[in-house]
């Protein structure tokens, strides 16, 4: 039987690959194997592409833009509940809620990467931002937690709404699988 | 004739590959016919998967899964093959390449392609 990479490297190269691209590229780079540090220097080529390529394919910059208002437009509300208008107002709340809906939107971008055709990426996109948002609020006292909290699921919420009216790629050619 | 997408130059090199390696067109042999087209320029593996993405993203090309195999850890090969306005595409890059080359070979000689190669600059009067 023909050597292969270590299982131990080869599960972290197939972890750091989109899920749809994860079979053959893994078999690429199997194909390509003399040894290890072979292998590392094809899979650090190979994967920031594969990476890229499923970026520009899961991002259309017009929803992306709409998500971004979104999520925004959540956290905002929470916070004008939580804390009142005066406070956001007075305290640059504006500028310093950018700081989680930034999170939370790398996390929905990443979530659309990984996310492998299931449509899971708002759940998982609001679950890593609120998670991110919260540790560094709790670091920064930045903002109380119930604010992340709210502002995390009402962004669930309507990102879930949106997609629904506008399934992301989903007019977009893809490979036919046999 | 349907008018196709520009193609840039690497987008180009990733379209012959596939054409001249016809059934056997995946990632490893792409990849590989690239860098012998683009030769001396050296090629990340990487810089073709994000090429046929978006080459599939532009329809011009398509992919399909074919059965694992023992030689790749029991893993598929995505095939790619040309669509019609991929070719199109290819055919009026190629065209227009040849229309360069015709031009050039006119003013600086017929000779000037062997310089070329030797990547020693050409300059003539």
């Amino acid at each position: 039987m023909r050597a292969g990479p270590p299982k131990i490297i080869e599960t972290a190269v197939g972890l750091l690959l989109p899920p749809s691209a994860r079979e053959h590229v893994l078999g690429d780079l199997r194909e390509r194997y003399v040894d290890s540090r072979h292998y590392l220097a094809d899979a650090l080529s190979a994967v920031p592409g594969v990476v890229a390529g499923r970026l520009l394919r899961t991002t259309d910059f017009q929803l992306r833009a709409m998500e971004a208002g979104l999520l925004y437009l959540s956290f905002l509300v929470a916070a004008w509940a939580v804390l009142g208008a005066r406070y956001v107002c007075l305290h640059a709340g504006f500028v310093r809620l950018l700081g989680p809906v930034a999170l939370a939107f790398v996390a929905l971008i990443v979530g659309d990467i990984y996310d492998g055709g299931r449509r899971r990426a708002p759940v998982v996109a609001a679950g890593l931002g609120v998670g991110c948002a919260a540790a560094v609020s709790r670091a920064n006292a930045a903002f109380p937690g119930w604010i992340l909290l709210w502002g995390g699921a009402l962004g669930l919420a309507l990102v879930s709404t949106l997609r629904m009216w506008f399934p992301p790629g989903g007019n977009r050619p893809r490979g036919e699988v046999l | 004739m349907a008018k196709a997408d520009s193609l840039g130059q690497f987008e180009q090199l990733v379209l012959t590959a596939i054409l001249t390696l016809r059934e056997d067109a995946y990632g490893i042999t792409i990849h590989e016919k690239v860098q012998e087209l683009a030769h001396p320029k050296s090629v990340s593996l990487g810089a073709i998967y994000v090429t046929l993405d978006r080459l599939e993203d532009k329809g011009m090309v398509a992919s399909r899964l074919s059965d694992p195999t023992p030689e790749r850890g029991g893993r598929a090969k995505r095939y790619y093959h040309l669509k019609g306005t991929g070719e199109v595409a290819l055919q009026e890059a190629a065209l227009t390449a040849k229309r360069i080359w015709d031009v050039t070979s006119e003013a600086w000689g017929r000779g000037w392609g062997r310089e070329v190669r030797l990547c020693v600059p050409v300059r003539r009067k």
